[in-house]
């Protein structure tokens, strides 16, 4: 049973358990054979566990605000509603999906796959405990970012294809404020990036491994001058990144309808859905890792100590959501060019002149 | 390092493009077996019940377009930005200094873009 806590990596753990079964001796035969099924397991372990987890993320959101505003959220599916999103996926499957007359029909179909597949992929560049992870590249911290930026593009499509008044607006509001608060973001990345001096996001976390005066941990949301600055710069852009409250402009459902989904619904929708979820997750363990230690913690596994540094930040993120209302879309850009980005590059500064001469 | 590579990186775009038209052919070939409703109003543009009206498809004022010249700006700017800081401390002072000259360089273009009121919402009448 030790031996299991030490395999490193989730595809070592499925090639242990294959050599264990007996079955790779035969594999190994055909040449990349067994590099391709296993990826192929992993995928599908990935997809099937964002799958659930997304799920589930709705029946907390729903509960957790549910509670905030007292009352109590989903109750009638399962015992205290505990089976609702099971119901809400069987849903999702069986509704007609309506492509309207007037859309783009070919980008229509392929823009929630557009979202979805780059917020798929990210989710497998996270490390999610000390041995366990999908990919371990030495680039993955520019990786994430590569990859999930380019879902921006399918909600430019979603909009523009849909052929919808409210969806082009969203749309293109959206492409505003992702962009706009993709400059903050990376000048809160990059300031982590100075003090570690790595792109890895394993070595990222094992760099803040230890303790200030041995009860301080050794995050680098602690490193006075500049850590709390660049979490907040941090936090507020994945918020905006997010589309989530007070930042929710490409939703906004008093004036938009749905934003870029108003035409969307069933599958197609759930994938939406889906992405903005996973985005959700990213954006929370993006924070964990690079500000607050990622899986570093006393006593108990490096996996738990992750989750539930990222489910406070997504109950916080949820707790905002409950409480602040939605900024205006000038407030919104303002914000980002002309107070965080700034803050940002004063705070890179600060930060190379502390690594080098303190 | 013995883990996923890239490949992995390539397997998850084909899965996940599978999954994808899958889940939405999914409904399409249910739609054949179940005979469902098929009315015209169905296929209209949703406008709060109204029947549409005009295109979408027009010239649109896009208020915020600086921010997106800036944007590309500043985006290959935080390129070099990647690669200086993760092997500045082994740089040292002079590339610290060397990379202020550079941001600060870009900075008079942002100063210019805030005086100008690039920045500020535009006022319509």
């Amino acid at each position: 049973m030790m031996e299991l806590f030490e395999i490193e990596g989730i595809y070592e753990f499925f090639k242990y358990l294959l050599v264990k079964l007996g079955i790779y001796h035969y594999l190994e035969r055909i040449l990349y054979l067994p590099e391709i099924l296993i990826y192929l397991i992993m995928g599908l372990t990935l997809f099937g566990g964002i799958v659930i987890i997304a799920l589930y993320l709705s029946y907390l959101e729903r509960k957790f605000i549910g509670h905030i505003q007292v009352r109590l959220g989903p109750m009638r599916v399962g015992p205290h509603g505990f089976l609702q999103p099971i119901a809400d996926f069987l849903k999702f499957l069986q509704k007609e999906e309506i492509i309207p007359e007037k859309s783009d029909k070919l980008f229509f179909i392929i823009s929630p796959l557009l979202v979805f597949v780059p917020a798929f992929i990210t989710l497998s560049l996270i490390p999610l405990g000390r041995n366990l992870f999908f990919t371990d590249f030495s680039i993955s911290l520019l990786l994430v970012f590569s990859i999930s930026s380019a879902s921006v593009l399918g909600v430019i499509l979603a909009g523009w294809s849909s052929n919808n008044k409210y969806s082009i607006l969203g749309g293109m509001r959206t492409a505003a404020q992702l962009i706009s608060y993709e400059l903050p973001l990376v000048l809160a990345v990059i300031t982590v990036v100075i003090l570690s001096g790595s792109l890895n996001l394993q070595e990222i976390v094992k760099a803040q491994g230890g303790y200030f005066l041995s009860f301080i941990p050794k995050w680098y949301i602690f490193y006075l001058p500049v850590g709390p600055i660049g979490a907040l710069i941090l936090f507020i852009s994945s918020l905006a990144e997010m589309g989530r409250t007070p930042f929710d402009l490409p939703e906004a459902e008093s004036e938009l309808v749905a934003g870029y989904n108003t035409e969307f619904c069933g599958v197609m929708w759930a994938f939406f859905m889906f992405s903005e979820y996973i985005h959700l997750i990213v954006g929370a363990s993006l924070l964990t890792l690079l500000y607050l230690g990622g899986w570093q913690g006393p006593l108990l596994p490096s996996f738990i100590w992750f989750g539930v540094k990222v489910i406070v930040i997504i109950l916080l993120i949820m707790w905002i959501r409950a409480t602040i209302p939605r900024v205006r879309i000038d407030q919104l850009l303002s914000l980002s060019l002309k107070v965080l980005l700034p803050l940002g590059i004063l705070n890179i500064f600060i930060t190379g002149l502390v690594v080098l001469w303190f | 390092m013995t883990e996923a590579g890239f490949g992995f990186i390539g397997v998850l775009v084909v899965l996940g493009f599978l999954f994808g038209f899958g889940g939405v052919a999914l409904p399409i070939i249910l739609n054949y077996l179940v005979k469902r409703k098929s009315e015209e109003e169905k296929y209209l543009t949703y406008e709060c019940g109204e029947n549409p009206i005009g295109d979408t498809k027009i010239p649109l004022s896009v208020q915020y377009y600086t921010y997106a010249l800036i944007f590309v700006i500043f985006d290959v700017e935080f390129i070099f930005l990647f690669l200086w800081a993760s092997v500045m401390r082994r740089l040292g002072t002079l590339a610290l200094f060397e990379m202020f000259l550079f941001i600060a360089i870009l900075l008079v273009g942002y100063l210019y873009a805030f005086k100008k009121g690039a920045l500020s919402w535009l006022e319509t009448r």
